[in-house]
């Protein structure tokens, strides 16, 4: 199990440097460059100055390298969008008008969104477990079809739909004071829980089916005991394989939700990163941060499955 | 549970499979003697012993009765099942309604209403304009129709991308197995760490700056295909896995099939029915894709529009002449709904073990 762990989280490092890799390497392609060259706003001189203050005459591998350096939150890189022109001034290197990538945004906005995601992550995992367990034991009643007819409805629902009405009749949505919060965490929320209600619904169906489950039955164990003990613990396995890449789903999900409802997350920064000019060192900074951060939740669901089934991690 | 295959028919042998110097076996006359023989000798002692434990086999796994079975009377129960399942049908009617007035709406009701004009700006539906008309006096009905066209056509272009390249990932993959498949997968977990919305927005951006003024399926295609193919891979690499353990494939390549036909002959008609609900259920991802990524204003640009486009204009005016937004907005998720409940049915026509009985 140990030496599970390890493999597992050193192969962690290539899978990072890969993702920084494809992120740069596409990142490169945006526009932003010919801007800089092209935009009849910059004198000559200026547009010099620009180009190294980005580091643009370095070669491929060397800027890489440096984006590697701007990652580290204590290296002060600055965002590439110049919120103020006028102040740029060419013989001062303090690069002034210039936001600093972490100090003046990531640090603000990041913890924002993972708080969002993260609470919305576990209401969704829990209220949506414990519907696909309901519906799995009451299959095709009532109840069952109720469940199923829910979690379609909030899948086809498209989150700027649910937020506009929530907005348009509710006055809980923000960010500054808890009540205000609970209109974007529930609404995110029941944006993923159709998958844990499916998966689960799924799995356990399969489970109930099992041998060891009417085995369990047949030794005079209590139905609830079978169920919790047997049942639901190995139908649980299936959606924790999946949890990774849902939690991906819903830090990135949020991107309407945070904007139709004012919470002061990354996404109204990464979006309007896409604007004129272009700042393309935050969208390189976030989308890496945002795949780190669904790398190490890969690791953390790894470990855990390797745990929860000895087959995975014995080797 | 109708008639199934029967397994006292040995399985047809494809000339082509056969090698030069090897033959059929089975052609041998001592031997198709004796297979023969033992094939009446075990029908009087089975009986319809062999039917019913068919039938069983087939409840559990269709794949197994679908290898003796021939694929008409599969697909004809598939069919029947899915006829029978209301639901499943219902949204296949709003599909194919949706995909008629698509191609067929935007044609009628006069040359004006996809123009500018004014003087009807900002209409409440109404007997004239049945979904109103926008700040700029064009018809809702007709704009919605041309937005239909995009969404529909970049949800399609999407499914049916994610399952191509899914298909020939997961089939090499799992067809080679060893090494080779280690590794493939091993490059899937790494992509696995990709955000999604990132990535598309990106992509969408650097293409829409590359190629200007290339359709939006050219654009938003690949954007919506580039992180998503994953999953479609891993299902597709699972069937290659578990049809490669069958006997007629070990068959197959015993008489000297190449990969490629084993791969096309026996594999694929096969997992036929895996990749067909994998386009359903990716249907309804691409449309909410598309609509997300519009709805930031970063998807389908104008002149172009698309439902999450024309639900992002609308949102500007949610306060003033609703419609606008919920129409588009409506249209999607009745779209999505549709889409679900005919992946569904297609799922469970085909599959007949995720049904309880």
């Amino acid at each position: 199990m140990l030496g599970f762990i390890i493999r597992r989280t050193l192969w962690t490092i290539p899978v990072v440097l890969l993702a920084t890799l494809i992120t740069f390497v596409l990142v490169k392609q945006l526009p932003y460059e010919q801007d800089i060259f092209n935009n009849p706003k910059y004198s000559p001189s200026q547009v010099k100055a620009l180009r190294e203050l980005y580091g643009l005459n370095d070669s491929f591998l060397v800027q890489y390298v440096h984006f590697l350096r701007d990652l580290v939150p204590t290296h002060v890189g600055f965002s590439t969008k110049l919120r103020d022109l006028v102040t740029f001034d060419l013989g001062n290197s303090t690069k002034p008008g210039a936001l600093r990538i972490w100090d003046d945004i990531v640090a603000i906005r990041l913890p924002v969104s993972m708080k969002l995601g993260t609470m919305a992550f576990i209401f969704a995992a829990f209220v949506g477990t414990g519907l696909g367990v309901l519906s799995a034991l009451r299959t095709n009643g009532p109840i069952d079809y109720a469940i199923t007819l829910f979690s379609t409805l909030a899948f086809a629902l498209p989150t700027f739909v649910t937020a506009t009405l929530w907005v348009k009749y509710s006055p809980y949505y923000g960010w500054d004071t808890w009540s205000l919060r609970i209109g974007p965490i529930l609404l995110l929320g029941l944006s993923i829980m159709p998958y844990f209600t499916r998966l689960v619904r799924a799995s356990m169906l399969e489970a109930l089916q099992q041998e060891y489950v009417t085995t369990a039955r047949s030794k005079g164990i209590p139905w609830r005991t079978t169920v919790v003990r047997h049942a639901l613990r190995n139908s649980l396995i299936p959606t924790i394989v999946n949890a990774g890449p849902l939690f991906g789903f819903v830090l990135t999900g949020s991107f309407l939700i945070e904007r139709i409802m004012n919470v002061p997350g990354i996404a109204g920064e990464f979006v309007s990163a896409f604007g004129q000019p272009l700042d393309n060192k935050l969208i390189l900074v976030t989308t890496v941060l945002l795949s780190v951060i669904i790398i190490l939740m890969n690791l953390v669901v790894d470990v855990i499955v390797g745990w929860l089934d000895p087959r995975v991690s014995h080797d | 549970m109708t008639e199934r295959g029967s397994v006292d028919e040995p399985p047809a042998v494809d000339p082509r499979d056969q090698t030069a110097h090897g033959g059929n076996p089975l052609d041998d006359p001592p031997i198709a003697a004796a297979v023969a023989g033992l094939r009446d000798q075990a029908r009087a002692e089975m009986g319809d012993l062999a039917g019913h434990w068919n039938e069983r086999l087939a409840e559990f796994d269709p794949n197994a009765a679908g290898a003796a079975s021939d694929q008409r009377s599969l697909l004809q129960d598939a069919l029947r099942r899915f006829s029978r399942n209301r639901i499943a049908m219902v949204g296949l009617v709003v599909i194919v309604i949706f995909v008629v007035l698509a191609i067929f709406a935007p044609m009628f009701g006069g040359a004006s209403s996809s123009k500018i004009d004014y003087s009807i700006a900002s209409k409440a539906p109404s007997a004239k304009h049945w979904f109103g008309t926008d700040p700029a006096g064009r018809d809702m009905w007709k704009r919605s129709w041309l937005g239909a066209r995009i969404s529909l056509s970049i949800a399609l272009a999407t499914a049916i991308v994610i399952l191509a390249i899914g298909v020939i990932y997961g089939s090499i993959s799992g067809y080679a197995g060893g090494r080779i498949d280690n590794g493939m997968m091993r490059l899937l977990d790494a992509l696995y760490g990709l955000p999604y919305l990132p990535f598309a927005i990106i992509t969408t951006t650097v293409l829409q700056d590359k190629f200007h003024n290339a359709p939006p399926i050219a654009y938003m295609v690949p954007a919506l295909t580039l992180t998503t193919w994953f999953t479609a891979a891993r299902i597709m690499r699972g069937q290659m896995l578990s049809l490669k353990q069958n006997e007629y494939i070990e068959s197959a390549r015993a008489n000297g099939a190449a990969a490629s036909r084993i791969i096309s002959k026996h594999v694929m008609p096969n997992a036929i029915g895996v990749m067909v609900v994998s386009i359903f259920l990716e249907i309804p991802n691409a449309i909410l894709g598309e609509a997300f990524l519009s709805f930031l204003g970063l998807g389908v640009q104008a002149p172009d529009t698309s439902w999450g486009q024309l639900a992002e204009q609308g949102y500007k005016f949610i306060n003033v002449q609703p419609w606008l937004m919920w129409v588009p907005a409506g249209l999607i998720a009745i779209t999505v709904l549709a889409a679900v409940a005919v992946a569904d049915g297609v799922r469970d026509a085909l599959d007949p073990r995720g049904q309880v009985h």
